[in-house]
């Protein structure tokens, strides 16, 4: 497999514009987050990286397939194994690249006000986002590699990082919502008369909720979101004045709670990505 | 007799269409197997399979006595050399950085067979130039050419010389004769062109509808195919109405060329054909082609 992984990364240092791309845009867009730090940590900035995470791994797969490139790997007596997990690992090698690029620039950029986060927490906010980068390059790159057309793996990596996106948000919101909401009643003359508590409809009951939870923590994106929400709650900057309507110090204890099962949630889902990515690509005839 | 490649009643199934359905076949060691069959008779198919592209549904194959449930299968692929179908190239990269690149997968210590290489296959001077500004028959020759990295002994051409202008179709066929005869080559090549196979093979496969209807020699070919007596005549109207008194199976090929599957008298034939006014202009003993041979074992249209 070392030659295999050999051969494909001289192929992609071929082409030095695209590669220059690729690590050039992480860095543009950590200097972005770290210079807007202290009014918390928006995950919108990471979603051009994605696009060029699925466009890439898209376009490495599209080409094998497309110029027949796989048949010569196959023909060459490497298993489907081989050929599969080379590229897979080429693929997440280089999404962990830009992200540890993204992270560095950010830390950097973002310094005067990352500096107050402990230590601990943002070790293991960077590490959940190094393993993030992996699980989303493993899921593109299991995806892709069933999609002989270039063209069209190249729209179902982009569409796919896009799923995961709103994939991730809309499971956030349904599990951000609270079993009860407080309805106040005013009388004609508008002052206040009572207040009822009513559930909350929208509430997801478990055990739905710790499947939607794990569903969640599974996701890559869903992961990268619970870093950005642990890592706001540090270096948000509320102004003199305000103060938050909840309990920041109990929000951050559990926010960075939830990290520390992150890396293995991420992990075993990587896992369970790579593996059925394998047996479909095993089976899958090629042209 | 030693064979490089064997297969045993191999089936393919895709969905409730069956490509291959119990094929047997059997290439020689050294020889050039020509794989003859018509569009979708699943010759592709059985390439593919062999060369570990898809999985049979049923049957079994050998790749130098190692079978397709072996693991030291693909140990015994790198002994093989495959173009299916297009020749698997990178668009984006000279001829040169396309041997590189397979010299890479193939983990060979050194590039220094790569000039050789190129040569062999005559795009040594192809320099810089992007594969994609290759002609046809440049891409099929520089395919040939990953194929043969890894010094391998046996070779399988799918369809080598389809959408070639004549002079490619003359180069990759020197380019065939020169890997067999001066390199010692197995080579199988499948097409439904009949005429180029014919130049070429030594050994034949005649598959239709999923199974090997027919394996011979060149050699036996020859032998089987039916002798016959072509007459070149002014009116092969009045021909036929003279054949047929004489009760001769006979086939009109042109305006003034017939075959006749027999030996006719030729003073009696002469005689007949005065007497209907018309003009016999020569005889000669003729065989029956490769093509319709194929056609007499499976029907079908011109080109197979």
């Amino acid at each position: 497999m070392r030659k295999l992984l050999s051969a494909a990364l001289f192929r992609t240092t071929r082409h030095p514009v695209f590669l220059a791309i690729l690590l050039v845009l992480p860095a543009v867009l950590g200097i972005a987050t770290g210079n807007t730090l202290r009014y918390g940590v928006d995950d919108l900035f990471l979603l051009p990286m994605l696009f060029a995470f699925g466009a890439f791994v898209a376009l490495s797969w599209g080409r094998e397939h497309g110029d027949g490139t796989l048949r010569n790997k196959v023909i060459a007596g490497y298993s489907r194994g081989q050929v599969f997990f080379a590229e897979l690992l080429l693929n997440t090698a280089l999404c962990t690249l830009m992200m540890l690029i993204f992270a560095v620039f950010t830390t950097v950029f973002g310094f005067s006000v990352l500096g107050k986060v402990p230590a601990t927490v943002l070790l293991r906010v960077g590490l959940c986002l190094l393993l993030s980068a992996v699980g989303m390059g493993a899921l593109l790159s299991a995806v892709c590699c069933l999609i002989s057309n270039r063209a069209l793996s190249a729209i179902v990596g982009v569409l796919l990082v896009l799923c995961l996106m709103y994939g991730a948000t809309s499971l956030q919101h349904v599990l951000e919502q609270e079993p009860t909401f407080t309805m106040e009643y005013f009388d004609e003359n508008g002052e206040f008369t009572h207040a009822e508590e009513l559930e909350n409809h929208l509430y997801v009951h478990e055990p739905l909720r710790t499947a939607l939870d794990v569903a969640n923590r599974a996701n890559p994106f869903g992961q990268l979101n619970q870093c950005m929400a642990a890592l706001s709650e540090y270096v948000y900057d509320w102004g003199d004045g305000y103060e938050p309507h909840y309990d920041v110090t109990a929000e951050k204890a559990e926010l960075t709670a939830r990290l520390n099962t992150l890396p293995l949630i991420s992990l075993f889902s990587t896992a369970a990505i790579c593996a059925a990515g394998w047996a479909l690509f095993r089976r899958r005839n090629l042209k | 007799m030693d064979y490089v490649l064997t297969t045993e009643g191999l089936c393919k199934q895709y969905g409730k269409s069956r490509a291959l359905n119990g094929l047997s076949m059997h290439v020689p060691r050294g020889a050039i197997y020509g794989l003859v069959g018509k569009n979708g008779s699943g010759k592709t198919t059985l390439i593919r399979l062999v060369c570990g592209l898809q999985s049979p549904t049923a049957g079994s194959f050998t790749l130098y006595g190692v079978g397709n449930g072996d693991r030291a299968l693909t140990g015994a692929r790198r002994r093989m050399g495959a173009v299916v179908e297009t020749p698997a190239i990178y668009m984006d990269m000279s001829a040169e950085d396309n041997l590189k690149e397979q010299y890479r997968i193939l983990g060979l210590p050194s590039f220094d067979s790569i000039p050789e290489l190129l040569q062999l296959v005559g795009l040594e001077n192809t320099g810089k130039k992007k594969a994609r500004h290759f002609s046809l028959g440049m891409k099929q020759r520089l395919g040939i050419a990953i194929a043969l990295a890894g010094d391998p002994d046996f070779l399988v051409l799918d369809e080598p010389v389809n959408g070639l202008d004549p002079q490619g179709v003359i180069e990759i066929r020197e380019l065939i004769l020169k890997l067999n005869r001066e390199h010692q080559i197995t080579v199988l090549i499948s097409s439904h062109i009949l005429d180029e196979l014919s130049r070429l093979a030594t050994h034949y496969g005649f598959v239709d509808a999923g199974r090997m209807v027919k394996e011979l020699s060149a050699e036996e070919l020859e032998a089987a195919c039916r002798k016959c007596t072509r007459v070149e005549v002014s009116d092969t109207g009045a021909l036929s109405r003279v054949l047929d008194a004489m009760g001769l199976e006979y086939k009109i090929q042109g305006a003034r060329i017939a075959d006749v599957f027999a030996k006719p008298n030729v003073s009696t034939l002469v005689t007949a054909l005065s007497a209907e006014g018309c003009e016999l202009i020569s005889v000669a003993e003729h065989n029956e082609s490769l093509e319709s041979y194929f056609v007499g074992l499976v029907g079908g249209e011109r080109r197979a």
